[in-house]
């Protein structure tokens, strides 16, 4: 199920993103920490509460920004997170929220060693 | 690479998304309004009129499919290019988008070079765009302004054209309400001596250059008609001032006639217009071709005033029109033609009916289609001038009102003498005179000769014995020539007085020179012989006046000149 | 003013049209009008279709060329003029010694 051609983060993507964002880099990275844990909480509050749109909506959004940082594993996660519960299925949720959290994890060490290196 | 810096709204409500896309935008030196939801996108776009929009797809309290059809709203005719920032890949989604008014998309990840295409493309659509309503705007405006315009020249034009007599028992006429822009111009005025001028135009081209010749030619024609000018008069002066103002290539073809309803005839001029009609009472149908060029191509020297006269008893009828009628044409674009339009005269029952029957029958031949608007034709009828229905209508019988009762005294001195010709200005001032003008030829000799007389024998003191031989003729005329040009001291002093009899004037005019005069008790006594080639003057004078005398030393002649009218 | 001349096909007779105001100062054009022609031309005539206006000078130098064509027996036609030329003309009794036509 795991691809093995996609990796946590695509570095390429994030040096790039660090020519963009010049000063402000380590800004973004911090903002995409809380704004991901956030998305945590809200995928969690929604699985609690049955609420597939609330779900899929979420998972979604954290896709997105997910993407634009290159982190293509979490986005994974987070793209089966949101087909599945646009169609009305909580049934896997929990199963992919475990995975959206541990890859969180090991993406947050990396990224924290990204802002250690600033 | 950056082109123009544009103010581009961001609506996002993810934080490091909006960031990022804030930071690529900022770097390609554009400004940015950022917003975390549609309601903040909505106010920043009031607060800011951004160019462009970027804008989240699902976004708390108002999402972008909503917001973007407010603010395609709020832009009106402006066109304000959303772009949707999302990673929505459904068809349905997709399709929200662009009912909201989404022109297109953009997916996470951002890529800088995709995202620089289409701002540079969305911006040159919407410059286009803008300049596309500006012009149509300026068209719009030009086009309303151009109406205006119309209306105006319209307003003035039948203000002028309006003046005649058009409503005389005696005309039917057809003419476009618009017809001053289709260059057909239709006038008719009553003579202060009785009578009728009519002329039908039709100019080269439409519109305004159409128009625009139509209203000195009305003037021309109302103006002299009204002061007695005969017929010939009033088509060279159009002729001239038409040949003055229009750019070669523009005339005006043209037919004016003169009708007496006295004498009972008709004088025409056609220059360039179909064959007129001259319909009789018993049935016979007289074409009358054009036999000149239209108006405002020859120059005066070559316009040619030739008339056809003819007879016409009361309910015989002329017509005359533009060549709208006969090349009118029907659905199978064949032309209604000449043969058509003559057996419709040989047709008619009761001359009364035949304009309407010519009338229905073009409108029939047309049939259904679109018709050009410039189909002009009028019908004139001989009948006694009082039924007219135009009593006490007179086209402004009061300004005819010029003096009867007056005198006048003018001196010419040296160079002016030499240099001046001053009988136009003399003419101008007697042909004031209601009625007078119809005797300027005779006027105009009278004073021409006296004049002549005046500077020749009196002030150059020339002797007229030297025209007894051919080469004394020419001597004559060259010591002429030379004395004119030495001459420094001498004048001529003409009186011209005017009296109204119940009937006509009297116009009276003495001519005193400061020459030395001559022994003139031979002339007194109606014993003066013409000698050679000279003396043809006095006797012309006198045989156009009453009275012929001359005075003092023989440097001053009066004459009197009776008129009656016509 | 101009004075234009043209002749038949025979060299009999000149044509000479005068376009404008026929007085005083045409003598000389109208002189050599007809003084230039050669001596085939038998018979002359005026062309007043364009004359605006025509003077008692203009008279004096019709009966020149009158007398230079043989007087009497000249043979000098006038034709197509105006109203107020062809007036002047018949107050001056000149049908009698032209033919106006």
């Amino acid at each position: 199920m795991d691809d093995p051609n996609v990796t946590h983060i695509d570095l390429n993507a994030l040096e790039e993103l660090k020519d963009v964002m010049e000063d402000e880099f380590s800004i973004l990275l911090e903002t995409y920490l809380n704004d991901s844990l956030e998305r945590i909480e809200q995928l969690k509050k929604a699985l609690a509460a049955a609420d597939s749109d609330a779900f899929s909506r979420a998972a979604h959004s954290f896709k997105g920004s997910s993407n634009n940082l290159g982190i293509q594993q979490l986005a994974r996660y987070c793209q089966d997170a949101e087909s599945q519960s646009k169609a009305g299925d909580l049934s896997r949720g929990q199963e992919l929220l475990d995975k959206i959290e541990n890859e969180f994890e090991i993406v947050s060490q990396l990224l924290q060693e990204q802002l250690g290196l600033q | 690479m950056s082109c123009e810096s544009l103010r581009i709204l961001i609506a996002d409500d993810n934080d490091s998304d909006r960031m990022i896309l804030q930071a690529i935008v900022k770097r390609q030196g554009h400004q940015v309004v950022a917003a975390r939801d549609g309601v903040e996108a909505i106010e920043k776009f009031k607060e800011c009129t951004p160019q462009i929009v970027l804008m989240d797809a699902l976004m708390p309290r108002m999402d972008g499919f909503e917001a973007a059809e407010v603010i395609k709203k709020l832009a009106g005719e402006e066109l304000v290019p959303i772009i949707f920032l999302t990673s929505l890949t459904d068809a349905e989604s997709l399709a929200r988008c662009v009912d909201a008014g989404g022109d297109d998309f953009l997916s996470k990840p951002y890529n800088q070079i995709i995202l620089q295409a289409k701002i540079s493309a969305f911006n040159r659509m919407r410059i286009m765009h803008s300049t596309l309503q500006e012009q149509r705007d300026q068209i719009a405006e030009n086009n309303e302004h151009l109406l205006q315009e119309q209306q105006v020249a319209k307003t003035v034009f039948d203000n002028v054209a309006h003046m005649g007599c058009l409503h005389a028992r005696n005309i039917k006429h057809l003419l476009s309400p618009l017809s001053v822009f289709n260059g057909d111009v239709l006038l008719a005025c009553q003579k202060p001596s009785g009578g009728m001028h009519v002329l039908l135009g039709d100019f080269t081209g439409h519109g305004l250059p159409a128009a625009i010749g139509a209203m000195p030619l009305a003037e021309i024609f109302y103006g002299m008609t009204n002061k007695g000018f005969n017929m010939t008069d009033v088509l060279r002066e159009i002729n001239q001032k038409l040949k003055n103002i229009l750019p070669v290539g523009f005339f005006c073809c043209s037919c004016m006639i003169d009708l007496d309803f006295e004498n009972q005839d008709i004088d025409i001029w056609i220059g360039g217009l179909p064959d007129a009609i001259l319909y009789r009472t018993n049935g016979d149908v007289v074409k009358i071709k054009s036999n000149h060029l239209p108006l405002g191509v020859l120059s005066t020297e070559r316009f040619n005033v030739d008339t056809y006269k003819f007879e016409m008893r009361p309910g015989d009828r002329f017509y005359m029109w533009s060549d709208g009628i006969i090349e009118s044409r029907n659905e199978a674009d064949d032309m209604f033609g000449e043969s058509r339009l003559l057996e419709l005269f040989q047709q008619n029952q009761s001359s009364e009916q035949l304009f309407g029957e010519i009338q229905s029958a073009v409108q029939q031949f047309i049939g259904d289609k679109e018709h050009d608007d410039d189909l002009t034709m009028v019908e004139i009828a001989m009948m006694p001038e009082h039924e007219l229905g135009l009593e006490g209508s007179k086209v402004g019988k009061s300004a005819l009102k010029g003096p009867t009762n007056w005198h006048f005294t003018y001196e010419m001195r040296n160079e002016s003498l030499r240099e001046f010709n001053a009988l136009p200005l003399l003419m101008h001032v007697i042909m004031e005179v209601p009625g007078l003008r119809s005797f300027s030829g005779q006027v105009y000799t009278m004073l021409a000769e006296l004049m002549s007389n005046a500077l020749e024998h009196g002030v150059l003191g020339l002797d007229s014995k030297m025209k007894q031989t051919p080469a004394g003729f020419a001597a004559y005329y060259m010591a002429r020539a030379e004395k004119l040009k030495e001459f420094n001291d001498g004048w001529i002093k003409i009186m011209v007085d005017h009296q109204p009899l119940e009937k006509g004037g009297v116009l009276a005019v003495r001519v005193e020179d400061s020459g030395e005069g001559f022994d003139y008790s031979d002339f007194n006594n109606r014993k003066l012989v013409r000698t050679g080639y000279s003396g043809r003057g006095i006797p012309l004078i006198g045989s156009l006046c009453r009275r012929l005398e001359y005075l003092g030393k023989g440097n001053i002649v009066e004459v009197e000149f009776v008129w009656r009218p016509e | 003013m101009s004075v234009t001349t043209s002749k038949s096909a025979d060299g009999n007779v000149i044509n000479i049209r005068i376009q404008g105001r026929f007085d005083f100062s045409s003598h000389q054009e109208f002189r050599d009008a007809y003084e230039n022609a050669d001596d085939s031309v038998k018979e002359y005539l005026i062309d007043m279709s364009e004359t605006t206006y025509l003077d008692s000078s203009a008279l004096g130098m019709l009966l020149l060329l009158r007398d230079f064509a043989g007087g009497d027996s000249a043979k000098v036609t006038i034709s197509n003029c105006n109203h107020d030329v062809k007036k002047i003309l018949t107050i001056s009794n000149f049908e009698q010694l032209f033919t106006i036509k």
